[in-house]
């Protein structure tokens, strides 16, 4: 059944369709649009703002319909731009203005709100409504996350849906009658579902907002960035709103093979950690017993000198939140000091149906791919306390929650660290300090829990002199005589094709927008489709695809 | 003919010696010093007296309070964006009341302004306006740097709503109404 | 007898008041006597740049409808010396790319030579800090030093714009010397002497006509060498213009085209003193006029008025201090300085009225137009006094 088509005509141009298909699915194929409030990709049809009108002629003459309950038929023809249709959605744009309390200018959703787009398109410029507005609460706290004004709402329920369906709790609904209808949460309690936040991307209109980002800034100040959620190993794509060189938001990209349009509230409002106060901003030397700020060259000479010294005795726990191309280098390193004790830290995150994982390394996958796992008789982190070595390197983790290993680490001789803020562990073991940055503020890839490898890009500016991890792991291996220091993780990741076979012909920019999945022993360009992308950066300031992605 | 010639006419030994013209110079000058004729003093002395300044005037960007002393600014930050210079920067912050946003920070910066009148054309609040006020002065960068007090301290010049007679009073409105409706107890604080 | 008179000479008898006297008084002292003079010629000048700038600012203002400055002081007479004030605070920069002794000789250079020049000026009949019988050659000798510091100045200063001014300065003051010099020296003919004291004498001697000597006002005004050498003077003080920089022949600081010419890269009290500078070979420039022209220190008899009154006291009191011989000294240089505010004002006057030439206009009128026109007249001169004597 999926597979036969039917031939229709829209705006005069001839398509086919699979049979099933709405005609606002079709009109989105074409590339074209038909304005929508109530309709989202994710969720099933309610077909109640009706401002999706479109003209169908069926053979019997034309109609104004709804184009998102209309399944495409063969013959029919479809007049999205003709004048019936136009008047018909400036007439319920008219309906939904009676009572909307117009007062964008503190409105969060402006700019991204599909409200005002409709209504410069094709709104009137003033209301004939001679009555007083009917007024509801306003800012009404839905939980913690989500903010509500009843006032802006156009009751399109894609909220009450989104819970329903997606969400899998059923706790909004539409309560009162007629004029005095609204959205409230069920039984008068609090939204409680782990992606509650995603009803604020949906919601077409302002009367979600999150509490977190409200009133932080104008959306069209934001610098989107395209990169990928490094909460867990779903590795769900999202776009980054940055401002003052500081992460104000993180929404989800659509990306159908991963997060289609979802992400969880604790992933997206995982971004704190870029502004805290213990940032690093410069290498640190153990000197009399302290830490104390150093050059580049300094700590680099002092942590190959270390890393030399240690040779097959060096313990090395390097962080599966690291890109692939980080891990690269760190194999690199690991293999030119000799050493075998080799692990990554596991890490726990809450796991459910829909996206979240249950593990909070977001490049696990990678991890294991580069072989980040303790070798024959080696020691891995469980054995750390017992294991007598007497030097190590913490790339890119600590051992902060765990005091056995940390009084292991203090008895030794050398701790390298590398990492983004300053941890007890650094305090305390470490002998040398280099700063890396967040994923925030680097290039590169990781492999998420179905082997798909998806592009992170920065979009912050990192502080001090902190390098990205790639390139400082990149200069300790040159220094390890590893050949040249990597220019760009781009470059390291063309270079691993030379140790590995499946991700040869393979760069950043060849991950597109959407990743790249690495089915085992298959070398990833033969999927032609998949290897013309859109350069290097996908989403740029202005563009709004935060708006296409999460409510389209 | 491409070209026409234009043949200069000789002068005459006067002409040539300059010596009458430059006397003739000496003279008009003179009749200036001595203020024979209409010769007035067409400059004007600037602190003591000023320019009458036209209703049309573009001085230093100010905000303005509503005859309630109410800040008119929501900080939508539409002036902000159409700032060509970019001189104006907006911190919102969350207040309570029917309106619910109010600038945190308002800063505009005069060395950037160029006094163009934008903001005051976008403003959907009518909250900011172009005030007569020119004499911008400094002894550092910083200090041009018009703090939001600042701002409101120069609208006062302008008196209250910025001077404009039936100010739209849409908050005002919209309180009256949901106070009617039954939902002023929990808005207005 | 003179009642003041009587009152000083009561009043000498001996103590230290008659030392002082005699000591100025001795012939062995006269060196004391132009040290007085040194320091009050020496510190006048400054003070009188400095009230000329205010005139010339106030009278640009004023020839243009404007007040000028007016504000400190009474009529604003005190911004020059609120003007130094900031000159002494300025910073005083010394560009990295200069040539150091030259940047720092050259504004000293526009100084001293005009205040030298100074030093010859006969101010009344005795007052003259040096009365040398070669005076005017000493005069242009010391002058033509000028032209140093403004092409030094230029050249040290080793950016673009103040070497063309520079540049410019030097061809400009060169070219001009020369009508300038030839001019003066169709004076030093008819007047048969370069001592500047007998030039000034030669103005007062009544006029000689064809072996009759006049003595009525009239004979007194056209015994003026304005009169009896109408053409040299107006080629003299076209060519002072020239030489003094002043409009219209401003080129080496036309500052729409070379920024501030030669003293762009000066700034402070550097720039101050070409300003002193510029204004002191003013002055020098009207008073070398006045002395060959305008019949220096003589006003039609008004300076003999008090000649009895001297030659009485000096009888009475030999050995003493001729006290009226002092009040004589400044009726003189009264009249001196009339007649230099009157040129002064013209040069401003002048400035604020007339455009500046291209320089091209001014290199052909200086060479095409003012040599020809001085030699012409000098040869004429020359050809006169033959026959006459």
């Amino acid at each position: 059944m999926a597979d036969e088509l039917v031939k229709l005509t829209i705006d005069g141009r001839e398509v086919e369709v699979p049979r099933g298909t709405k005609v606002i699915e079709a009109v989105r194929d074409m590339g074209s649009d038909v304005p929508h409030y109530c309709w989202h990709p994710g969720l099933t049809v309610a077909g109640n703002c009706r401002i999706c009108m479109v003209e169908v002629d069926m053979g019997r003459g034309r109609q104004t319909v709804i184009s998102c309950n209309l399944d495409c038929s063969p013959g029919m023809q479809v007049f999205t731009q003709s004048d019936p249709a136009k008047q018909a959605r400036q007439d319920v744009m008219e309906l939904l203005l009676i009572n909307h309390p117009l007062d964008c200018p503190i409105c969060d959703q402006a700019g991204e709100c599909k409200l005002q787009e409709y209504s410069f398109e094709f709104g009137a410029d003033g209301s004939r409504f001679e009555f007083p507005k009917v007024h509801k609460p306003k800012h009404v706290d839905f939980s913690e996350h989500v903010k509500f004004d009843a006032e802006r709402c156009i009751l399109c329920t894609r909220c009450v849906r989104f819970c329903d369906e997606i969400a899998g709790e059923d706790e909004l609904s539409i309560v009162n009658r007629g004029d005095r209808n609204e959205i409230a949460v069920a039984r008068g309690g609090e939204m409680t579902n782990a992606y509650q936040l995603n009803t604020v991307d949906i919601c077409p209109v302002g009367a979600l907002t999150s509490t977190d980002f409200r009133f932080k800034s104008r959306v069209w100040f934001l610098k989107q960035t395209r990169s990928v959620c490094g909460s867990c190993s779903r590795g769900c794509n999202t776009t980054v709103g940055t401002r003052w060189n500081k992460v104000l938001r993180m929404v989800p990209a659509e990306n159908d093979d991963v997060n289609q349009w979802w992400m969880c509230d604790a992933g997206r409002l995982a971004f704190k950690h870029t502004a805290a106060d213990e940032r690093l901003g410069a290498p640190m030397v153990r000197k009399d017993g302290k830490l104390v700020e150093a050059s580049w060259d300094e700590a680099l000479s002092a942590a190959v000198e270390g890393l030399e010294a240690a040779g097959d005795g060096l313990f090395a726990l390097v962080s599966a939140r690291l890109t692939n191309e980080e891990l690269f280098l760190a194999r690199g390193i690991l293999d030119k000091v000799g050493t075998q004790h080799v692990d990554f830290k596991p890490r726990t995150w809450p796991k459910d149906d829909l996206l979240r994982t249950g593990d909070g390394n977001p490049n696990a996958a990678g991890a294991r791919f580069f072989g980040i796992a303790p070798g024959d008789g080696a020691h891995g982190l469980e054995a750390l306390a017992e294991s007598g070595l007497k030097a190590a390197f913490l790339c890119g983790e600590d051992l902060d929650e765990r005091p056995d290993d940390l009084a292991a680490l203090e008895a030794m001789d050398f701790v390298l660290c590398t990492g983004f803020h300053e941890t007890e562990t650094m305090r305390r073991c470490a002998s040398v300090v280099l700063p890396g940055v967040t994923e925030f503020e680097k290039d590169g890839s990781f492999t998420n829990i179905d082997g798909r490898m998806q592009r992170i890009q920065p979009s912050l500016s990192a502080p001090g002199s902190a390098r990205p991890d790639w390139k400082l792991l990149g200069q300790l291996l040159a220094r390890l005589g590893g050949g040249e220091a990597p220019r760009s993780a781009d470059q390291v990741l063309k270079s691993m094709g030379a140790t590995h076979p499946e991700l040869e012909g393979l760069s950043l920019g060849r991950l597109g927008p959407l990743g790249k999945s690495l089915p085992q022993g298959e070398s990833p360009v033969t999927e032609g489709e998949n290897t013309v992308t859109a350069g290097e950066n996908t989403v740029t300031e202005g563009e709004n695809t935060v708006t296409e992605g999460a409510s389209a | 003919m491409s070209y026409v010639k234009v043949s200069r006419r000789e002068l005459t030994l006067a002409e040539k010696l300059y010596l009458p013209s430059i006397l003739a110079g000496l003279k008009n000058t003179m009749s200036h010093l001595l203020r024979r004729g209409d010769n007035e003093i067409t400059t004007m002395q600037y602190p003591e007296e000023k320019w009458d300044l036209p209703s049309y005037y573009r001085g230093v960007p100010v905000l303005v309070k509503d005859e309630d002393e109410r800040e008119k600014c929501v900080a939508c930050s539409l002036c902000e964006f159409v700032c060509p210079p970019r001189a104006i920067s907006i911190i919102p912050k969350q207040i309570e009341g029917v309106v619910e946003k109010a600038p945190e920070v308002f800063d505009i910066d005069m060395l950037r302004c160029i006094f163009c009148g934008y903001c005051e054309e976008v403003c959907p609040e009518q909250a900011i306006f172009m005030s007569k006020e020119y004499e911008i002065c400094g002894q550092t960068r910083e200090e041009l740097v018009y703090p939001m007090d600042k701002l409101y301290e120069l609208g006062k010049t302008l008196g209250t709503d910025g001077g404009v007679k039936d100010a739209p009073k849409k908050w005002e409105t919209l309180a009256r109404e949901q106070g009617q409706q039954g939902l002023a107890s929990d808005q207005d604080a | 007898m003179n009642p003041l008179l009587a009152q000083l000479t009561a009043a000498e008898t001996d103590g230290w008041w008659a030392g002082f006297q005699a000591f100025f008084v001795a012939p062995e002292n006269a060196w004391a006597v132009s040290l007085l003079l040194v320091l009050i010629v020496g510190k006048t000048i400054p003070g009188m740049v400095s009230l000329l700038v205010w005139v010339e600012r106030r009278g640009a203002a004023l020839l243009q409808d404007r007040l000028g400055p007016n504000r400190v002081g009474p009529f604003g007479i005190l911004q020059s010396i609120a003007d130094l004030v900031k000159f002494i605070f300025k910073e005083d920069v010394l560009p990295g790319h200069v040539n150091k002794p030259i940047f720092l000789l050259a504004p000293a250079l526009a100084v001293i030579p005009p205040l030298v020049v100074l030093s010859f000026i006969p101010w009344g009949a005795n007052v003259a800090i040096a009365d040398v019988d070669t005076g005017i050659l000493a005069c242009f000798a010391f002058s033509s030093l000028h032209v140093y510091s403004v092409s030094l100045g230029g050249w040290a200063s080793n950016s673009k714009y103040p070497l063309l001014g520079g540049v410019r300065a030097a061809a400009q003051m060169i070219s001009y010397e020369i009508a300038l010099g030839l001019s003066a020296l169709s004076v030093f003919v008819i007047a048969g002497t370069l001592r500047l004291h007998d030039v000034v004498m030669f103005q007062t001697d009544g006029l000689t006509i064809a072996g009759t000597t006049y003595d009525a006002l009239w004979a007194r005004i056209l015994d003026w060498n304005l009169f009896k050498q109408p053409l040299g003077a107006i080629i003299f003080l076209i060519a002072g213009f020239a030489e003094t920089n002043r409009h219209p022949f401003d080129m080496p600081e036309a500052e729409s085209e070379l920024a501030a010419g030669y003293h762009t890269e000066f700034s402070s009290m550097k720039f101050a003193l070409f300003f002193l500078g510029e204004y002191a070979a003013m002055i020098v420039m009207s008073s070398l006029f006045i002395v060959m022209y305008l019949g220096g220190w003589t006003f039609f008899g008004v300076e003999n008025l008090l000649t009895d009154w001297v030659a009485e006291y000096g009888a009475a009191n030999p050995g003493w201090i001729n006290w009226p011989l002092i009040v004589e000294a400044h009726l003189h240089v009264g009249i001196f300085l009339g007649k230099l505010a009157f040129l002064l004002w013209f040069f401003i006057w002048v400035r604020w009225s007339l455009p500046r030439f291209r320089y091209d206009q001014l290199m052909s009128i200086g060479w095409k137009r003012l040599l020809p026109a001085s030699l012409l007249w000098f040869a004429l001169t020359a050809v006169g006094v033959a026959l006459v004597r």
